[in-house]
């Protein structure tokens, strides 16, 4: 099998949701010598992007997408290792995500399937789960402070997604705000409000998430 | 001094815009259907038409002498007894009371008894209340009283009934475990209808209003069309209306079908033909309302959904106006001016058959 062709099955295998193809599939490109970069970014970050298209375009659906983030990281378990090897123990890769869900917010489908996504797309995760007092999000990103960190909340409900205002106004007080980008997610979050208060970013779904991510962490 | 027109923002907040401002909204909100739907724009005269409704000084308006359309009331019974949390004013009633109410005061031209919950599911342990209560009513009543609720697949997932959450499973990524919950929910839900409108009808009632179909997604439109089939196939007169929870069909399956079609992702005039074959007789099609957006934004959109479903319907539309619905702000007690204009609107533009 040509490297196209390796390459060709593991974006399909994605796009398939074929969780244990995946990993075979990854396996036996690892074996026939790609390396875990080029496995990444020329084969399943291809599927990510097909299903993620898809899943904008109302053709897939949140089972789907689900499903193939499931492939995804089916394959990043056997990546990440090899990934640490090729590129050094101190390399950061894409970086370091913190996510969680706001103060007075339990809703979590959509914080775990962009947690999901943004580990598929190779980011190493701090899930602090739903919930999350300010004081604690400024905790943890100060543990990381010099890192490349990208903090991810969201919310589904306006009355908690103005908690999203203090996070950047306490990050920012304790010195922290330019030492992290800010992305903020969830039903009522737009991008005048981005803009108001002062984050980095947000996306309209959770396969945009990812890409939005590893944009502004470039 | 540029005239500005009074309007409204999809929250009900008041605002004051330009006609150019109101023709880009009603352009921008017609693109947006157009895209999504893969529908056809409105055309120049029909955006004129729209902007001399929305500009109009008087603040309630009408349809033209001669476009009058039947009015048909989901939850009626209990709009004046229940209070704020049933969209009610908390007026201590009886459902027949309240049913005769619009029937001889409003000018309903149908009716329907509803259930304080409105749901099939708990419709079932006081089913010899609503029998006794339909019969009551239809010996009291001329225009046809309907039994009326949401099919609502969620009361069939745990804490609310026997089958495990979906939304559970599927944070757990337990997707075929997710949609087996679904598959058998619908089935339970299929089975419920059926049962209950058996009841109703030996109790005399006209017909069946499913009220937001596919508010529990794909599955909960799976349930509701098989619920339909069935009631055609026992009872052939019965009169069968089946309105729409959305404008879209959530994929919370994704792979549910129906005659042949995928159930997700169907957009109003792609739903209008399965539920004409699955046996109703009335399709209620509905289109949300941005709640950033204005009324003259969400207008646009509106009406260009709902002229393409009924274009490619072919029952009755009667299509779903009330809050946050067919560009009506999202507010509990809709203003008049809103209301009248996007009626008005969905008439003399999209050409429905009845509200």
């Amino acid at each position: 099998m040509s490297n196209q062709e390796m390459l060709d099955k593991l974006r399909d295998t994605i796009v398939t949701q074929n969780i244990n193809g995946c990993a075979e599939a990854t396996q036996e490109a690892l074996d026939s010598g790609m390396t875990a970069v080029e496995i990444i970014n020329d084969g399943l970050s291809v599927g990510m992007k097909i299903i993620g298209d898809k899943f904008e375009a109302a053709e897939v659906y949140l089972p789907q997408i689900m499903m193939s983030a499931k492939a995804m990281n089916a394959a990043m378990e056997i990546l990440v290792p090899v990934l640490a090897e090729e590129k050094g123990a101190d390399d950061e890769g894409v970086g370091l995500a913190v996510t969680y869900v706001q103060e007075g917010d339990i809703h979590d489908i959509g914080h775990r399937l962009v947690t999901t996504m943004l580990e598929a797309n190779g980011f190493r995760i701090i899930d602090m789960g739903v919930d999350v007092p300010n004081d604690n999000i400024v905790e943890e990103i100060a543990k990381h402070k010099g890192k490349k960190v990208i903090l991810v909340g969201s919310a589904l409900m306006t009355t908690s997604m103005l908690g999203q205002k203090d996070t950047v106004s306490m990050l920012a007080e304790e010195g922290l705000r330019d030492s992290v980008k800010i992305m903020f997610g969830g039903a009522p979050v737009s991008d005048a409000w981005i803009a108001e208060i002062g984050a980095d970013a947000t996306a309209e779904n959770a396969a945009d998430a990812a890409r939005v991510a590893l944009e502004i962490m470039k | 001094m540029t005239t500005e027109y009074k309007l409204r923002m999809g929250d009900g907040k008041r605002i004051f815009m330009t006609k150019e401002q109101i023709v880009a909204d009603l352009k921008e909100g017609m693109a947006d259907a157009a895209d999504l739907g893969s529908i056809p724009d409105l055309s120049a005269d029909e955006i004129d038409k729209l902007v001399d409704i929305i500009t109009m000084p008087s603040r309630m308006v009408g349809v033209e002498q001669g476009m009058e359309v039947p009015v048909t009331h989901d939850i009626g019974t209990i709009r004046i007894d229940g209070d704020q949390g049933n969209s009610g004013v908390g007026i201590p009633s009886s459902r027949l009371v309240g049913a005769m109410m619009h029937e001889r005061a409003f000018g309903a031209d149908t009716m329907e008894l509803g259930h304080i919950d409105y749901s099939y599911k708990p419709a079932k342990p006081v089913i010899a209340q609503e029998m006794q209560t339909m019969e009551i009513c239809q010996q009291n009543m001329i225009v046809p009283l309907l039994y009326g609720a949401m099919p609502n697949m969620g009361l069939y997932y745990t804490p609310d009934g026997p089958f495990e959450n979906p939304g559970d499973l599927m944070k757990a990524f337990k997707i075929d475990e997710a949609r087996q919950s679904m598959e058998h929910s619908a089935e339970h839900l299929t089975r419920d209808i059926v049962w209950i409108m058996q009841k109703m009808m030996a109790s005399g009632s006209d017909g069946v209003n499913f009220d937001t179909i596919g508010a529990a997604g794909d599955g909960d439109m799976y349930a509701s069309l098989h619920a339909i089939e069935a009631l055609r196939k026992q009872f052939p007169d019965i009169y069968i209306e089946a309105g729409m929870a959305g404008e879209l069909m959530l994929g919370m399956h994704g792979e549910l079908e129906y005659d042949g079609t995928t159930l997700a992702g169907l957009w109003p005039h792609e739903q209008a033909p399965l539920v004409a074959k699955a046996g109703a007789n009335v399709f209620g099609p509905v289109v949300n309302t941005n709640t950033s957006k204005s009324a003259a934004w969400n207008l646009g959109r509106a009406v260009t959904f709902i002229k393409a479903a009924v274009e490619a319907s072919t029952l009755p539309c009667h299509v779903n106006m009330g809050m946050g619905v067919g560009g009506i702000p999202m507010l509990e007690t809709p203003t008049i001016d809103a209301v009248s204009r996007a009626s008005k609107a969905m008439v003399e533009i999209a050409g429905v058959d009845g509200i």
